[in-house]
């Protein structure tokens, strides 16, 4: 039973990676390989084995390995992006508030 | 003494409390407008800013050289200044040159003018040093299509005019490649004039280190790849 809800709540999510909008399209690829990763996980050794078999991949251990990694690169590049997006933001912040408070040695 | 008063001085700043006072009073002999960014300081540079008779921003967070920079360019262009220059806080240019890079900048129709070891003093820049230094301009030069012989060098002469036409949005080293690339995109009128670097044991240690050489390199890949 809860082998299914989560089949189905990991399917909705892979499924979501289509129609939500990213900024980035690693963000898209991390979800996509995420879900595939939790549905894989779930289902069990013999259907895992089944889908490496048919990619040509060779065991299910190693489908799951490949993906994890994929699934690890896709969130560092994910947060690298996130960092970098909030630096910028912060360093618009940062430079009106220094020109909004400019002291004027000159004028004192 | 030729009136300056419309070139400005352009210094961003983050921790030069040692040198900064000199450097200022030097400048101040020549010029009358200095703006400094400091970019987050802890060593003390502030107080003395303070006490000096400057245009002074202040960041409150370090964000490094690039926003420095630009914030001082944002400043500049609101004011009365016809050009600017941006010197290095260390010491390591020297006063005489700015001023020819602003004789240089009034007296032409250059929209900027590069400084370039490379023209005339390259035999005073450390070795290896100079190595990174030249992969820089050549990768940079590569990328932005432009031919000059020294990429990153902090003394530039730049008409007011010119820098709404220029974006920077890198905040780390490899700003001076973005700048570039905005010069060369925007077809903006430029040329080098020789400087001298004063290597001194003080600037040596506070430089850049190979270490920020991979960290240019890595912000001129993300430059490229955005392109």
């Amino acid at each position: 039973m809860i082998k299914t809800f989560l089949v189905i709540l990991f399917s909705i999510l892979f499924l979501y990676g289509f129609i939500r909008p990213f900024s980035s399209v690693f963000s898209r690829l991390f979800l996509f390989s995420g879900s595939l990763l939790g549905i894989l996980s779930v289902i069990g050794i013999e259907q895992t084995d089944k889908i490496a078999n048919f990619l040509g991949v060779g065991r299910g251990a190693d489908l799951f390995v490949y993906l994890s990694l994929l699934t690890i690169f896709l969130f560092i590049n994910y947060t690298i992006n996130k960092f970098e997006t909030l630096n910028e933001k912060i360093s618009i912040l940062s430079r009106s508030i220094a020109l909004s408070k400019i002291n004027k040695n000159k004028d004192d | 003494m030729q009136d300056f008063s419309k070139v400005y001085i352009l210094i961003p700043l983050y921790n030069e409390a040692e040198v900064i006072e000199n450097v200022i009073k030097e400048l101040s002999q020549i010029f009358q407008n200095i703006v400094v960014v400091n970019d987050g300081s802890t060593d003390g540079s502030l107080d003395i800013l303070k006490t000096l008779d400057i245009h002074l921003i202040n960041h409150p967070i370090n964000m490094g050289q690039g926003s420095a920079i630009s914030t001082g360019f944002n400043y500049i262009y609101e004011s009365d200044a016809e050009a600017l220059i941006t010197f290095d806080a260390d010491g390591q240019h020297s006063v005489e040159d700015a001023e020819i890079f602003a004789n240089a900048i009034l007296d032409s129709d250059y929209d900027v003018i590069f400084g370039s070891r490379f023209i005339k003093h390259s035999k005073n820049i450390p070795f290896i040093k100079r190595c990174v230094l030249i992969l820089a301009t050549k990768i940079t030069n590569y990328l932005s299509k432009m031919h000059l012989t020294d990429t990153h060098n902090g003394m530039k002469a730049i008409k007011k005019d010119s820098l709404s036409k220029i974006n920077i949005e890198i905040n780390g080293y490899a700003f001076e490649s973005e700048f570039i690339q905005c010069i060369s995109k925007r077809k903006l009128k430029y040329s080098e004039i020789p400087t001298n670097i004063i290597y001194t044991e003080y600037s040596k240690w506070k430089g850049q280190s190979l270490m920020n050489g991979f960290i240019i390199l890595e912000d001129l890949i993300k430059m490229w790849l955005k392109k």
